[in-house]
């Protein structure tokens, strides 16, 4: 398709999508748009068709009838926050550090955790083995059963 | 305006009640609005919207400012509530939804304000919502492909074919 041709149809696409409003055109587009309409007779009437709809639609009398600040005072009274995983989580480690840095306990809290963590280690690297090469060899004989 | 209500999210998030109030009375209007036009109930669209304010209030730590606006996020969270309605037993069920937009009822005697919202309400599911997100929430086409989960040639597509059910309903009605 010729670069003529597709602005052409991309401008009557944005017509039909969007309507005869100016403003609800893309801004990228809209000067595109402009240059085509002011070259064709079949977009102008597209246009017209378009307003006539957009007149329309305007007429639409939905209206909100919540009482916002009602609303707002009644959910946040009525209901706790609830923080994502990551940051309940993340608070929870701030008060176990603040707990470990800060308390009379210090001491006793690093020392236990250093042995856990270091029996933990030494359970997961070391793999008891026996090593029979070096022993001695017996054989037993039972004697007296013939 | 952005910077603003992020900040106000942040505060938020803090457990700050005040500027809870103000993102409220900011968007509560927009989305009861928006999930009236999709659901065609009153009663409904107050659920959505103050559930949608719910999530604002509990989890308001998961909106991203660097990828939308709180209102698109906030439309989003309306929309999918609006498509679990619309899927729900004994609601209009998608297939209903997915017919084509119907001829006027004979009710609607003259194009006006009832006219208009009763042909709204005769759309396809994701016309209307493609639609009154463009039209009546000023989105543009690339957010309501965010707020829909699909692209901006589908939704372009939609309002096409949105557009032009309505040229046909406001022909015959006339």
């Amino acid at each position: 398709m010729s670069p003529e041709r597709e602005s052409h149809r991309r401008a009557r696409t944005l017509l039909e999508a969007l309507g005869a409003e100016e403003s609800a055109w893309p801004d990228a587009e809209r000067q595109s748009i402009l240059s085509e309409l002011a070259e064709s007779d079949v977009l102008k009437v597209l246009r017209t068709q378009e307003q006539t709809l957009d007149e329309w639609l305007n007429q639409s009398s939905v209206t909100a009838s919540l009482d916002a600040q009602a609303v707002a005072l009644q959910i946040s009274q009525s209901h706790a926050q609830k923080p994502a995983l990551e940051v309940r989580l993340g608070t929870v480690l701030e008060r176990v550090a603040d707990l470990v840095a800060f308390g009379s306990w210090r001491s006793p809290v690093a020392a236990s955790v250093t042995l856990s963590v270091g029996v933990a280690l030494g359970t997961l690297v070391y793999v008891p083995s026996e090593d029979w090469s070096n022993a001695e060899q017996y054989s037993f004989t039972v004697i007296g059963e013939e | 305006m952005v910077s603003d209500e992020s900040a106000l999210v942040a505060r938020v998030c803090q457990g700050d009640r005040r500027a809870y109030a103000d993102l409220v009375a900011r968007h509560l209007p927009a989305v009861e609005v928006y999930a009236r036009r999709i659901l065609g109930d009153e009663y409904l669209a107050q659920d959505v919207a103050q559930d949608v304010m719910l999530v604002l209030w509990q989890r308001s730590d998961r909106f991203k400012p660097e990828k939308s606006r709180l209102t698109t996020w906030l439309h989003r969270i309306a929309h999918n509530r609006c498509i679990d309605l619309l899927r729900k037993p004994g609601h209009k069920t998608l297939e209903d939804a997915y017919e084509p937009a119907a001829q006027p009822s004979n009710t609607q005697e003259t194009p006006g304000a009832a006219s208009i919202d009763a042909a709204l309400c005769e759309l396809p599911e994701s016309q209307r919502t493609a639609l009154v997100l463009t039209y009546y929430q000023n989105f543009t086409n690339r957010e309501v492909a965010l707020i829909m989960s699909s692209s901006v040639r589908a939704v372009e597509s939609l309002l096409c074919r949105a557009r032009g059910n309505l040229k046909k309903y406001l022909e015959t009605d006339q």
